[in-house]
C-alpha cells in the first residue's frame, strides 16, 4: 500500500547581502577534524600539528582558531555537526560576504531552507530604498545543498546589518517547486522528494535532490486510514493487511495484482499537515469470500490458458492453477480446481482451449489416474490431499505432497544400490532447485550410489554451471552439447544400477521442485512436490545420448 | 515345277513350313490361372473394410482414416454420434474439398483432426479395443482385431503419429474445417520398447530372418532364410532367386490375398508398409492361427522350373497366363505361332516358287506350334538403273534419221512455195517448172516411205541400207534445188539487163541538154570578162578622177572579175562530166543478188550426220523386255510370266541378267 502526498510549496526569492560559508574541498582540515573525531573529538593545537606537520605552536593555535572562526568546533575546540561532516567528507566551510540571489522554501516536512544560491555582487548597490524584511527567513547553521546542482553545499551565517534587522531585495520569481511524501508499506518507503524547477540566470533549472526520510510509524499511519477512509471500499483485514473485497466487477488488473488504487480524500498528519485528495495506490486487495475465491482463481486460470495456443497437460493445468493461486490472497479460501471433465465443459464453446486442454490428456503417453482427474483443492493440508503415490511399477505419480527425496529415489531406483545416475533436467537454476538438487545427491550418497551427472539447459549461466560441480563432483553438461538442436520438453533420469541392466524415466516434471514445508530439509523430509509422473523406459527407448550414456558413462 | 502366268509380283508368298512345340522345356516360369473366388472369414482376421466396429462411447476413439476403409469414418460417425471424442489422423490433403456429412455434422468438441502422409495403416482404438485395416502398401481391406496389448502399443504409434509426424489439424466449425498449426506436443513422445507389439519405423522393414514356415511378400522382398511356402507377386524378374528357393524345396505361389507383407512362424507378424512407415505388428497365437488358415489357401499362381510347354498347358488351362522371364508381363500359351521370315529374294525368276529363308525366326517361348510363312522377292531392277548404251545409241540413230526425213520433206515443201512465186514473177520459167513439179513430186513419196520405218526396227543390216536410200534422195532433192535457183538466177538477170539500159539512155539524154544550156553561159560570162578587162586599163589611165575615187571603183571591178573567174572556172567542169555522160557507151552491171528462199547449192543439205555407217550399232535391240544398264551390270527387265523363256533367250545373247520390272520402272 503506498500513498503519495503532494504539496505544491511556495518559492521565495530575494537578493541580500550575506555572510556565506561555501563547503569546499580542504583536505588539510578534513584531515585536522577527522584526528580530532578520532582522538576524542576536540581540536588542540597538538592535533593541528599532528595533522599538519611542522607548524609551530603559535601557527597550530591560529588554526584553532580558524577552525572555531569556521565553526568546525566551540571554543572549548570542541567539533561541531559541521566538523563532524568535515572530518567525513574534507568539504570545509570557505567564508565570504556578498550579495546573493536566495531561492527559499519552507513546510513542516522541510524546515526553512535555502533552496539554492548565487553570487550577485561582493558589494551593496546602494538602492537601500528597495530593501525591506526578508519573506522568509532560512534556519541558521544548517548547511543546505542546491537543488539544482547538487554538488554545491553551503550555510548562510548571517546577514550582517548595521541596525542588526536582515534586510533583502525582493525579486519575482516563476520557480516551481513540488514535495511529494510517499508512505509505502510494501517495501517500507518513507521520503520526501523534491521537484519543479528554478528560474536561475533566466532559465530553468530542474530541481533534482536526493530523497530525504521523515521518521513516522507507517503502519500506524495506514491503520488509521484502513480503518477510516478505506471502509467504504470494503472490509479491513488487519491480520493479512489486506482489504476483503467482492469479486463481481473486480477490474483484470486488480485480479492480477491483487492491489487497487483508493481515493480517500483529505487527510491530516500531525506534526505534519493537511493534504487533499489523497490516493493510496497498492492496497492489498483480497476475496471476501470462498466463492468470491474460486470466482478469482477459475478467471485467472482461464484468461491464462486462452492467451497462447500451447497444449497443457492435466499437470500444467494443476502446475498453474496452483501458481495462479498459491502464496496469493486466494490460497486462503483453498480454491479449488474443477475436475478435467468439468474443466473441458467450461470451454464447449472454446474449441482451441478445448483441444489443446483435452488432447494432452487424451493422448498422453500414460495414462492418467483418476487423482489427477479430480478436482483439486489449493492450500488445502497433506491430510486432505489424495494419495500421493500411485501407479504400477513403470509408471510412479507424484501429486503435491508428501513423499521424501528418499521415498522419490526409493521409487525410482527400484531401492537398488546405482553405479551412475544422469539427471536430464533443462532447469537446474536458482537457489531453490539447486539446495533440492544438494538433497537428492544427499540422498542419493546415502544409498550409496556413486556418480551423479546433471545435463542441464543451454541458459543455465556458467556460475550455476560451477555450482552444480561442486554439487556433483561432477562436470555438468549443456544441451546444446549433448542434444544438439534436439529439443526435449520432459525431464530424464537415466539409471545405471550396479547390477542389471540400465533404465529410464520420462518424467512430465522436474525432480528438483521439491520445496520443504519449513526448515532446512534432509532426505527423510517430507517435500511440496509440483505433480510428477514418471514413466520408465528401457534404454532403447531413451533419446541417443542418453544411450549412449548408459552403455559409456557419456554422450 | 510349274510357272505361274501373268504379270510377275513384287512379292510372291514361299512356300511355309509348321513345327510342333510341345516337348519344348521352359527353364523358369510363372504360371498363372485367373484369380479364384476367396476372402473366407478367419475371425480375428477379416477382409472387411465397411463395417463399423464397435468402439465404445466413453473413451476417446483415436481413428486413422483411409479412403480405401470406409469402416473406420463410419465408426468415428458413430462414436461422434453417441456423445464421444475422436481425435483423428487423415491422409494428406483430407478435408480440402467437400467434406463428409460425419464431419460436417460433427460439434466442434467432438472431432480434432490432424493429417499426416501416407499413413501405414488405418485404425480404430478405443479403450483397450483396437482394430487395424491392412493392404500390401498401407490402408487395405483387411481388418485386424487387436489383442489388449497391441492396443496400448498402437496407442503410443498413434501418439508418436499424432504429436511428431503430423502437419496439422482442424475441427469442424460452421460445417467446414480450418487447418492450422498443431503446436508442440506437451511432453515428449517416447519410442516404442524393442518387444513392443506395435511399433512404428520409418522406411520399410524387412521380414522376420528366423523361424518363418510361410512368408506373403506383396513387394517381392524374398526372404533370407528357407520357407515352406512363400507367397510373392510374379514377374519377370528374381527368378534366379526363386529357382534357389524351389531348389530349397520352397513352394512359391502367387495370390493378390491383399495381405500386407507378412509371415507365419515362430514369430508371426504383418508389416504392412508405404514408402514412409513400416508397422511391425507382432502377432498373437489366434492371430497367427487366422493368418495361416488364410495363407493356406490355394494359390493363383505357381513358380515352376524345368517345365514342359504341354504340362504348363495342361496346370493354366485355356485362360492362364505364363510369365516367362524378361518378358514386360505374362502371356497366354499360343497354339499356333505364325512366324513371318520375311522377305527372301529369289536369286532367278525361275527359282522364285522354291525359293525358301537362309534362316529362321525363333518361335515364342510360349508357342505349342510354329509356322513360319515369308515372300519370295523376285530379281529386280535396282534403283538409279538408266537404258542400256546400246539403247541409247539405237535411239540416237532414229532420232536423227527422223530428223534428216522431215527436213528433206519440210525443203519439198519450200520448193513447192517457191514454184508459186517463180512461175508468177517469171513468165519465162513456165516451161522449166513442170519438170521441177515432177521431180519433187516422186521425191516426197520416197521420203514418206522412209518415214514409215526406223534404223532401231530394222536392226544393224536393215539400218545401214534404210540411211543409204535416205541419203540418196537427200541428193536429188539437193539437185533441184540448185536447178530451181540457177534458172531463178538466169531470169532475173535478163529482167536487170533490160533495166540498165533503161537508165543509160536516160542519163545521155539529160547530160546532152544541160551541156548545151552550160556552153551559152560560160560564153557570156567570158564576155563580161573581158570588159571588165577594158573598164580597168580605162580606169588606169582616167586622171580626172580623185585618187581615191579611182582605187574605190578598181576594187569593185576586181571583186567582180574575181567572182566571174570561179563561175566560169564551175562551168566548166560541168561540162566536161556531162560530155563523158553523152559520150559513154552502155556496159551492164550484174548487181543483182542471187535467188530468195530456197539456197543454192550445197548449202541446202543438212549438217552432215555423224551416224556414218560405222556408227550403226553391231547389237540389236532385245526382241522383248527392256534393256537397262546398273553399273557394270547390262539387265533385261520383263514383267510377264510368259515372257521368261524369250527373255532367259534375249538375255544370253545380250549378255544380261534378266530381272523384273520395279513398279517405278
Amino acid at each position: 500500500m503506498r500513498a503519495e502526498l503532494v504539496t505544491e510549496l511556495t518559492v521565495t526569492r530575494y537578493a541580500a547581502f550575506a555572510e556565506m560559508a561555501w563547503l569546499v574541498r580542504r583536505p588539510e582540515l578534513g584531515v585536522v577534524c577527522y584526528l580530532a573525531r578520532e582522538s576524542g573529538g576536540t581540536i588542540t593545537p597538538e592535533i593541528v600539528a599532528q595533522a599538519l606537520p611542522g607548524l609551530g605552536d603559535v601557527a597550530a593555535r591560529n588554526v584553532v582558531r580558524w577552525c572555531r572562526s569556521l565553526d568546525l568546533c566551540d571554543k572549548a575546540g570542541g567539533l561541531t555537526r559541521l566538523g563532524e561532516e568535515v572530518a567525513e567528507t574534507e568539504e570545509a566551510p570557505v567564508l565570504e560576504r556578498g550579495v546573493y540571489d536566495l531561492w527559499l522554501t519552507q513546510h513542516a516536512l522541510l524546515g526553512s531552507r535555502i533552496l539554492h544560491a548565487e553570487r550577485l555582487s561582493s558589494t551593496r548597490d546602494g538602492r537601500y530604498e528597495d530593501i525591506e524584511e526578508p519573506a522568509l527567513l532560512p534556519d541558521q547553521g544548517r548547511d543546505f545543498t542546491s537543488v539544482v546542482d547538487p554538488g554545491t553545499r553551503f550555510l548562510l551565517r548571517s546577514f550582517p546589518a548595521n541596525h542588526r534587522a536582515p534586510g533583502a531585495l525582493a525579486i519575482p520569481t516563476r520557480a516551481r517547486c513540488t514535495m511529494t511524501w510517499t508512505l509505502d508499506t510494501q517495501h517500507g518507503v518513507n521520503d520526501v522528494r523534491l521537484g519543479g524547477f528554478l528560474d536561475v540566470r533566466s532559465s530553468e533549472r530542474p530541481v533534482s535532490a536526493p530523497p530525504e526520510r521523515v521518521e513516522i510509524d507507517l503502519w500506524g499511519q495506514m491503520r488509521q486510514w484502513a480503518y477510516g477512509p478505506l471502509l467504504e471500499h470494503g472490509e479491513w483485514h488487519s491480520d493479512t493487511h489486506q482489504l476483503a473485497v467482492a469479486f463481481d466487477g473486480l477490474p483484470e488488473v486488480e485480479q492480477e495484482s491483487f492491489e487497487r488504487d483508493v481515493q480517500i480524500g483529505a487527510v491530516d498528519i500531525p506534526d505534519y499537515g493537511h493534504w487533499d485528495d489523497v490516493r493510496l495506490a497498492g492496497v492489498p486487495i483480497g476475496p471476501a469470500t470462498s466463492k468470491d475465491a474460486d470466482s478469482w482463481a477459475m478467471t485467472r486460470l482461464d484468461r491464462r490458458l486462452r492467451t497462447g495456443e500451447v497444449h497443457r497437460t492435466r499437470s500444467d493445468v494443476r502446475e498453474l492453477f496452483t501458481e495462479l493461486t498459491e502464496d496469493t490472497p486466494l490460497e486462503l479460501f483453498q480454491p479449488t480446481l474443477p475436475g478435467h471433465s468439468m474443466l473441458l465443459d467450461r470451454y464447449a464453446d472454446s474449441p482451441d482451449v478445448f483441444w489443446r486442454l483435452a488432447a494432452p490428456a487424451d493422448l498422453a503417453p500414460v495414462p492418467l489416474s483418476p487423482q489427477e482427474l479430480a478436482p483439486m483443492r489449493v492450500g488445502a493440508p497433506v491430510a486432505d490431499q489424495a494419495p500421493s503415490i500411485t501407479g504400477a511399477a513403470d509408471v510412479v505419480r507424484l501429486l503435491s505432497y508428501g513423499w521424501s527425496m528418499r521415498t522419490l529415489l526409493d521409487r525410482l531406483t527400484g531401492g537398488r544400490e546405482v553405479d551412475r545416475l544422469l539427471l536430464v533436467d533443462r532447469y537446474v537454476v536458482g537457489r531453490n532447485n539447486l539446495a533440492s538438487l544438494a538433497l537428492f545427491v544427499t540422498a542419493l550418497a546415502e544409498q550409496g550410489s556413486a556418480t551423479v551427472d546433471v545435463w542441464t539447459g543451454n541458459e543455465v549461466d556458467d556460475a550455476t554451471i560451477e555450482e552444480i560441480r561442486g554439487i556433483t563432483g561432477r562436470q555438468p553438461r549443456r544441451y546444446r552439447d549433448v542434444f544438439g538442436r534436439t529439443r526435449h520438453h520432459d525431464r530424464y533420469l537415466v539409471v545405471v544400477p550396479d547390477q542389471g541392466p540400465a533404465f529410464g524415466w520420462q518424467m512430465s516434471n522436474s525432480p528438483l521442485h521439491a520445496r520443504p514445508h519449513a526448515g532446512e530439509p534432509v532426505p527423510a523430509t517430507p517435500l511440496r512436490w509440483h505433480d510428477l509422473i514418471a514413466m520408465r523406459l528401457s534404454v532403447e527407448q531413451l533419446p541417443e545420448p542418453m544411450v549412449s550414456w548408459a552403455s559409456r558413462g557419456v554422450a | 515345277m510349274t510357272i505361274p502366268t501373268g504379270e510377275i509380283p513384287a512379292r510372291m508368298d514361299g512356300i511355309g513350313r509348321t513345327e510342333n512345340r510341345g516337348a519344348t522345356r521352359l527353364d523358369t516360369v510363372w504360371l498363372i490361372r485367373p484369380p479364384l473366388p476367396r476372402w473366407p472369414s478367419v475371425g480375428v482376421l477379416m477382409p472387411d473394410a465397411q463395417s463399423t466396429v464397435e468402439a465404445a462411447a466413453d473413451h476417446p476413439a483415436l481413428v486413422i482414416l483411409s479412403d480405401t476403409v470406409p469402416a473406420v469414418a463410419e465408426t468415428a460417425r458413430a462414436v461422434i454420434h453417441a456423445g464421444g471424442r475422436v481425435y483423428g489422423l487423415a491422409p494428406d490433403g483430407w478435408g480440402g474439398g467437400d467434406l463428409p456429412d460425419w464431419v460436417v455434422d460433427a460439434p466442434s468438441t467432438g472431432l480434432l483432426v490432424r493429417r499426416i502422409r501416407d499413413a501405414p495403416v488405418a485404425a480404430v482404438l478405443s479403450g483397450d479395443q483396437g482394430w487395424l485395416w491392412l493392404g500390401p502398401a498401407g490402408p487395405g481391406r483387411w481388418r485386424l482385431t487387436l489383442e489388449p496389448d497391441q492396443v496400448a502399443a498402437a496407442r503410443l504409434v498413434f501418439q508418436q503419429l499424432y504429436w511428431i509426424h503430423a502437419d496439422d489439424e482442424a475441427w469442424p466449425a460452421d460445417s467446414q474445417l480450418r487447418w492450422r498449426a498443431r503446436g508442440d506436443a506437451p511432453f515428449d513422445v517416447p519410442k516404442a520398447p524393442a518387444h513392443a507389439a506395435v511399433r512404428l519405423a520409418q522406411g520399410r522393414l524387412p521380414l522376420p530372418a528366423d523361424a518363418t514356415r510361410v512368408v506373403y511378400s506383396p513387394g517381392s522382398d524374398l526372404p533370407n532364410t528357407q520357407t515352406a511356402r512363400l507367397w510373392v507377386p510374379p514377374s519377370s524378374d528374381g527368378h534366379a532367386q526363386l529357382v534357389e528357393a524351389v531348389r530349397a524345396g520352397t513352394d512359391v505361389v502367387w495370390a493378390d490375398l491383399g495381405l500386407p507383407p507378412c509371415a507365419t512362424g515362430d514369430n508371426s507378424v504383418m508389416v504392412p508398409s508405404n514408402a514412409r512407415w513400416s508397422l511391425r505388428i507382432a502377432l498373437s497365437p489366434r492371430q497367427a492361427t487366422a493368418l495361416t488358415q488364410v495363407l493356406g489357401q490355394e494359390p493363383d499362381a505357381t513358380f515352376r522350373t524345368d517345365v514342359e510347354l504341354s504340362a504348363a498347358r495342361a496346370w493354366l488351362g485355356e485362360t492362364g497366363h505364363a510369365w516367362l522371364p524378361g518378358q514386360a508381363q505374362p502371356d497366354m500359351l499360343t497354339d499356333e505361332q505364325e512366324l513371318d521370315a520375311g522377305v527372301v529374294p529369289a536369286t532367278s525368276l525361275r527359282d522364285m516358287p522354291i525359293t525358301e529363308p537362309s534362316t529362321w525366326p525363333a518361335p515364342g517361348p510360349l508357342a505349342l506350334t510354329a509356322r513360319w510363312t515369308w515372300q519370295v522377292r523376285p530379281p529386280q531392277v535396282p534403283k538409279g538403273a538408266a537404258d542400256d548404251l546400246l539403247v541409247e545409241r539405237w535411239r540416237e540413230l532414229d532420232t536423227r534419221y527422223a530428223a534428216r526425213v522431215e527436213y528433206a520433206t519440210a525443203t519439198l515443201t519450200k520448193i513447192e512455195a517457191k514454184e508459186g512465186m517463180l512461175e508468177r514473177t517469171f513468165a519465162a520459167l513456165a516451161s522449166p517448172l513442170l519438170g521441177f513439179r515432177r521431180s519433187r513430186s516422186t521425191l516426197r513419196t520416197a521420203l514418206a516411205e522412209c518415214a514409215t520405218t526406223s534404223p532401231s526396227t530394222a536392226g544393224p543390216v536393215g539400218a545401214r541400207a534404210l540411211m543409204a536410200r535416205l541419203g540418196d534422195i537427200e541428193a536429188e532433192v539437193t539437185r533441184l534445188v540448185d536447178e530451181m535457183a540457177e534458172a531463178e538466177r538466169k531470169a532475173r538477170e535478163a529482167e536487170e539487163r533490160k533495166r540498165q539500159q533503161r537508165e543509160h539512155a536516160k542519163a545521155q539524154e539529160k547530160a546532152r541538154e544541160a551541156l548545151e544550156v552550160n556552153s551559152k553561159e560560160i560564153e557570156e560570162k567570158q564576155q563580161r570578162l573581158a570588159e571588165l578587162d577594158t573598164k580597168m586599163g580605162e580606169l588606169a589611165s582616167d586622171t580626172a578622177m580623185s585618187k581615191k575615187d579611182r582605187r574605190a571603183a578598181r576594187n569593185k571591178l576586181n571583186d567582180e572579175r574575181n567572182r566571174l573567174d570561179k563561175q566560169i572556172q564551175s562551168l566548166e567542169h560541168t561540162i566536161e562530166r556531162d560530155t563523158a555522160t553523152v559520150n559513154q557507151p552502155f556496159q551492164f552491171r550484174p548487181s543483182v543478188p542471187p535467188a530468195s528462199g530456197v539456197k543454192s547449192g550445197g548449202s541446202f543439205v543438212p549438217p552432215a550426220s555423224n551416224c556414218v555407217d560405222g556408227k550403226i550399232p553391231d547389237e540389236a535391240l532385245p526382241a522383248i523386255g527392256r534393256l537397262l544398264r546398273a553399273g557394270q551390270d547390262r539387265l533385261l527387265a520383263i514383267s510377264q510370266w510368259e515372257e521368261l523363256d524369250q527373255g532367259e533367250a534375249e538375255a544370253d545373247r545380250l549378255g544380261a541378267r534378266l530381272v523384273t520390272r520395279r513398279e517405278d520402272t
